[in-house]
């Protein structure tokens, strides 16, 4: 082995006993799932609706027609029958809603906020917990603005509106699929 | 057999289309995540076995297959169970991860050597610093050219790989190694991506042996993963910076150097250049790749000294949701061009170059999952005239 060889490994090794020091006490607690929580429910609150003095929430079960007319509009079948909206007010006016969702992308479900303006255009997506070792660029704004202005009269699919993110297609799919979700619902809770 | 071919592939697209459109005719009304539950005829056995199966408390089990029907002038027409790729991921620890690929390729090891039953990737993620800076080591694949990082054949809209990225670089290119490796966002929207790693490097062979080759390139001289090493004491060092301005955006510069003869003397370096854009409907790709060879006259005749080449291609999807929801159809064109002995060191011949167009067409039902037709156009030194090698290739390809 060339000397120059030798150096390079010792470079590596090195790199490895400097992370020993950064990787915490021994018998780190196993987790069900790898969590990154980036965003708090709270902290996703703040940044949806900046202004706002007040923040309503309120938990909504769906009648069995308003879950068959999300259905159809969708193309596929809801997990659960209830949402929580938020909705914020400034000078008691309505500053749009937000709703999280949780979409599972390749393995493990994905945890994130969609943001709509009061006419059902999407401000803001913000990813808040993220689960899977690969794919994480979904959470960048690089990659979540491309949503801003969407309504449901838009396709929100990749390869048409939406650029696919090389290596993480599975988790662009799911954040793709919870934004339309996400904007059917709100819509169909407003009888249109 | 032309005809033959034709009827195949319209008949794949067809049984594909058909099968979708009734899936397609009702809103799914399962539960969104199936994975592990058993769907499907229950009749057929095969809808029984527990695809995407989480096993334990952080171990998945997934993988992709593909089979192909190949139908090529000179030679006579064929069906090939290609590649079934078994891939299990485990979070051992926050931070810590294991991934690994067993490839079964053209129906698995057989006695007369005609298929394979290998590791293809097998290695062990160490987070340093989170997203930023990881160690990797085991069995890698060599960050050379992207083609050769993302190879996997439901992701490819055609059957067959580039000629530049099984040739220049001998994808899929493997190597005991160890490295780090990282992702960095240095100024929205920037993204880098970088890799670097010590290997085990090529295996030339004994002076003369010829697994250097102008016929197919750097293909047989990857060295063995046993044990025994390659033919010298020396390392190979490999790297790849991915740099994204915007999303959809990427270009990529790699590199692979290292000895490859026995004495340990003379060194080969690849270089390697590529490319992706999107927009809309549109992709446009692609990859360079140079070999340059140091090699003796005398003692390595049947080395060529230099081999490049390239590929473009452009995809087109269109049809979205036609036939079922999530469907797609994309149109490829796709242009390769190798030199196997650019400078001419192993033939009086002025020019080697192989060429190849492809027209492809493809339908996935979901993204997942891709039926192909391709007619390929083969080329010599750019004539049309000179072989007569066109082919008809319909594939399959899924992940699962």
């Amino acid at each position: 082995m060339g000397p120059r060889s030798g150096h390079i490994l010792l470079i590596l090794a090195a790199s490895l006993a400097g992370a020993g020091l950064w990787a915490g006490p021994p018998g780190t607690e196993y987790l069900e799932h790898i969590e990154e929580v980036f965003l708090t429910e709270a902290g996703a609150l703040k940044l949806a609706f900046p202004g706002a003095d007040k923040v309503e929430s309120r938990a909504r079960r769906f009648t069995a027609e308003e879950r068959s007319r999300i259905e159809e509009r969708l193309g596929w079948a809801l997990s659960g029958d209830t949402v929580t909206v938020h909705q914020g007010f400034k000078d008691g006016g309505p500053q749009g809603r937000a709703v999280v969702m949780e979409e599972i992308g390749k393995f493990k479900p994905i945890t994130f906020m969609v943001k709509a303006s009061n006419d059902g255009k999407v401000e803001r997506v913000d990813v808040m917990v993220y689960r899977e070792s690969v794919g994480a660029e979904v959470r960048r704004a690089r990659f979540t603005r491309q949503f801003r202005g969407k309504t449901t009269r838009d396709p929100l699919r990749i390869n048409r509106d939406i650029l696919n993110v090389t290596g993480a297609t599975m988790s662009v799919q799911a954040v793709t699929a919870g934004v339309k979700k996400a904007l059917v619902i709100l819509e169909t809770l407003d009888g249109r | 057999m032309k005809r033959n071919a034709l009827m195949l592939g319209l008949l794949c697209l067809g049984l594909g289309l058909g099968s979708a459109a009734r899936a397609g005719d009702a809103p799914e009304r399962a539960p969104a995540d199936q994975r592990g539950e058993i769907s499907g005829p229950v009749g057929q056995g095969l809808y029984t076995k527990p695809f995407w199966r989480k096993m334990g408390r952080g171990t998945y089990l997934g993988g992709y297959m593909d089979f192909e029907y190949r139908n090529r002038k000179d030679s006579k027409q064929k069906f090939e169970a290609l590649r079934m790729v078994p891939f299990i991921y485990a979070d051992i620890a926050p931070g810590i991860r294991f991934a690994t690929e067993i490839e079964f390729e053209h129906g698995g090891a057989t006695a007369d050597g005609t298929g394979d039953s290998k590791l293809e990737f097998a290695a062990l993620d160490y987070d340093l610093l989170g997203e930023g800076l990881g160690f990797r080591g085991g069995l890698v694949l060599m960050p050379l050219g992207k083609f050769n990082l993302i190879h996997d054949s439901p992701i490819n809209d055609l059957n067959d790989r580039p000629t530049v990225s099984r040739t220049v670089i001998p994808s899929t290119f493997y190597e005991p190694a160890a490295g780090l490796f990282g992702t960095a966002y240095p100024a929205d929207p920037l993204k880098l991506d970088y890799q670097f790693y010590v290997s085990q490097g090529f295996n030339g062979g004994a002076n003369g042996s010829g697994k250097i080759r102008s016929s197919d390139g750097l293909r047989k001289a990857r060295s063995n993963v046993n044990g025994s090493g390659d033919n010298n004491d020396r390392l190979a060092f490999s790297g790849r910076l991915g740099l994204s301005p915007v999303l959809g955006t990427d270009v990529g510069f790699s590199f692979h150097t290292g000895e490859w003869d026995d004495a340990g003397h003379d060194r080969l370096t690849i270089l390697a250049l590529d490319w992706g854009f999107k927009w809309r409907n549109l992709e446009f790709l692609g990859e360079y790749a140079n070999a340059a060879i140091g090699r003796g006259p005398s003692t390595h005749a049947s080395v060529p000294g230099r081999m490049d080449g390239y590929y473009v291609q452009a995809n087109a999807h269109f049809l979205n949701d036609a036939v079922r929801q999530g469907s797609v159809f994309t149109g490829v064109v796709r242009v390769d061009h190798v030199d196997l002995d650019l400078s001419n060191r192993t033939s009086a011949q002025t020019a080697n170059g192989q060429e190849r167009v492809t027209f492809g067409l493809n339908f996935r039902p979901l993204e997942q999952t891709a039926f192909k037709l391709d007619y390929q156009l083969n080329m010599e030194d750019w004539a049309r005239s000179r072989v007569s090698n066109d082919a008809w290739v319909l594939g399959l390809a899924t992940y699962f």
